[in-house]
């Protein structure tokens, strides 16, 4: 694609968006939202988690900070103590607010998850009624929902269908083509999903989120070349991703691995990590794998273009940063609390692994 | 807070405490006793009181102005922990944990984040029906303890 086409794809793109901006303000409808204020909370079959405050008199920015301090998959823990916010946050009176309409879009997806679905209706309602149902990211919420209330795979056809009816009328409403990508990726439609989205990616190549997300589906085929290819394009439109550049420094190692291990592939991957470590500092990851890397070059054989002595002191280094997070992270030391206990688990494992090799 | 910036800020508080009660002293007298000489002769008198009036002595001057100049000193050098303003130290304490972003409540949560997480969350490819099964499975196995 020319980077003329970009640019008018660009423009294109902005004008939908100011489109549907438009469309929020119209269907304002303050009677709606008047008639929804009583509502009688669900009794929940489950018993509230431990540590699960009696939420009654907690305002909203407090659920707001609730919803922001856990990651877009939560675990489902968390996702049952936040869906078990539900009956207070929907008690709330309704403010009208960015705030408020934010956090009933994470409680949807909390409940959900959770199968809270009486609860689910009821925001989605409420979503709806204020801002329309002819809003793409609205449209959006529907969709999930639909798919997540489909017993079987019948349903699931049918809730595609509405999807490619929207898109008939719609080719542009990006929130929907999202929706039916996952879908047909769902329904283990792998090669139709990666179409559809090549052919979104063509209509908007500047959405980061669509290339990272080609490169999963491209990884999970191991069709490695075309998903670093993906990845350096979220490069492009990114370049501090230092997440980015640690997952293209793990895809170029396992390509290398497949293909039978070839020093220069290494040496690849080797610096994905450094430039990964270099905008990130005391990155786990990216030590990781400068570490894994590293071992891994000292043993193989063949012409290396990054002398030996250089291989090794980065290898030491690595080690003594992956040390440092450890017994940080072991005794609580503050700074060294936020790493993923799992991956500090597999540090030690590899730690572990180095020293026996010695 | 380092102990000689402590002195520093001490030490100029009350260097500057003293230039003020001395310059108040100064404009008191002054008021108060008029020069001897202005009644002998009333000529000079409304350029002597001026002189005496309005303006303080140079060492009290002077005093102000090194205790203040100390003083600012002082602050600056007390240390405290300037903000992290490069991405690469910023992302590293955000990582960690040790710092959390705005409208986060680090209280109730210890795991750190990334500025980058969204490319692989990517909320808007949200497999609801893979996340369902996932909790419906360790609702199985945790739900009833």
């Amino acid at each position: 694609m020319t980077s003329h086409d970009r640019r008018r794809h660009a423009t294109h793109r902005r004008q939908t968006h100011s489109n549907q901006l438009g469309a929020i303000t119209a269907d304002k409808n303050p009677k709606a939202l008047t008639n929804l204020i009583a509502y009688k909370p669900p009794t929940h079959h489950l018993s509230p988690a431990p540590g699960v405050r009696l939420a009654s008199k907690m305002s909203l920015s407090t659920y707001l900070s609730r919803f922001k301090s856990v990651s877009l998959t939560p675990t489902p823990s968390e996702s049952l103590s936040l869906s078990q916010l539900a009956p207070s946050i929907l008690n709330l009176s309704i403010t009208d607010t960015p705030e408020q309409w934010s956090l009933y879009e994470s409680l949807l997806l909390s409940a959900l998850r959770t199968g809270d679905d009486t609860s689910a209706r009821l925001i989605l309602q409420r979503l709806s009624d204020r801002f329309g149902n002819s809003n793409a990211r609205i449209m959006a919420l529907q969709g999930l929902f639909d798919e997540a209330m489909a017993t079987n795979n019948a349903q699931l056809e049918e809730v595609l269908k509405n999807y490619n009816e929207v898109l008939k009328d719609d080719p542009t409403n990006v929130p929907i083509t999202k929706r039916k990508i996952t879908l047909l990726h769902h329904l283990s439609k792998k090669t139709e999903a990666i179409a559809a989205l090549t052919v979104l990616l063509d209509l908007n190549p500047t959405d980061a989120e669509s290339w990272a997300q080609l490169a999963q589906y491209y990884f999970e085929l191991s069709m490695f070349s075309q998903a670093i290819f993906c990845l350096e394009e979220v490069l492009l439109i990114l370049p501090n991703a230092y997440n980015v550049h640690v997952r293209l420094g793990e895809i170029s190692y396992l390509a290398a691995e497949n293909s039978g291990g070839g020093v220069e592939k290494f040496e690849t991957s080797l610096r994905w990590y450094l430039r990964a470590v270099e905008l990130c500092d005391r990155y786990l990851r990216g030590y990781y794998g400068v570490k894994l890397v590293t071992g891994k070059l000292l043993q193989s054989k063949g012409t290396r273009t990054i002398p030996e002595e250089k291989v090794n002191k980065l290898n030491s280094v690595a080690t003594v940063h992956l040390n440092d997070i450890v017994t940080g992270f072991e005794k609580g030391t503050k700074g060294f609390t936020g790493y993923d206990p799992e991956e500090v688990a597999a540090v030690k494992e590899l730690l572990a692994a180095d020293d026996v090799s010695k | 807070m380092s102990l000689p910036s402590k002195l520093l800020i001490t030490f100029s508080s009350l260097l500057l405490a003293h230039a003020c009660y001395s310059a108040h002293e100064h404009s008191l007298l002054s008021t108060t006793h008029p020069s001897p000489s202005s009644p002998a002769s009333p000529s000079t008198s409304p350029s002597g009181t001026t002189t005496t009036g309005s303006s303080l002595p140079l060492d009290i001057t002077l005093e102000t102005l090194i205790s203040v100049s100390l003083l600012l000193l002082g602050i600056v050098s007390s240390g405290w922990e300037l903000k992290p303003i490069s991405l690469r130290s910023y992302a590293g304490m955000l990582e960690r944990g040790s710092v959390f972003p705005d409208g986060v409540d680090g209280k109730t949560t210890v795991r750190g984040r990334g500025i980058f997480d969204g490319l692989e969350d990517r909320p808007g490819f949200l497999d609801i029906r893979k996340q369902r099964e996932e909790f419906a499975q360790w609702i199985k196995t945790h739900g009833d303890s």
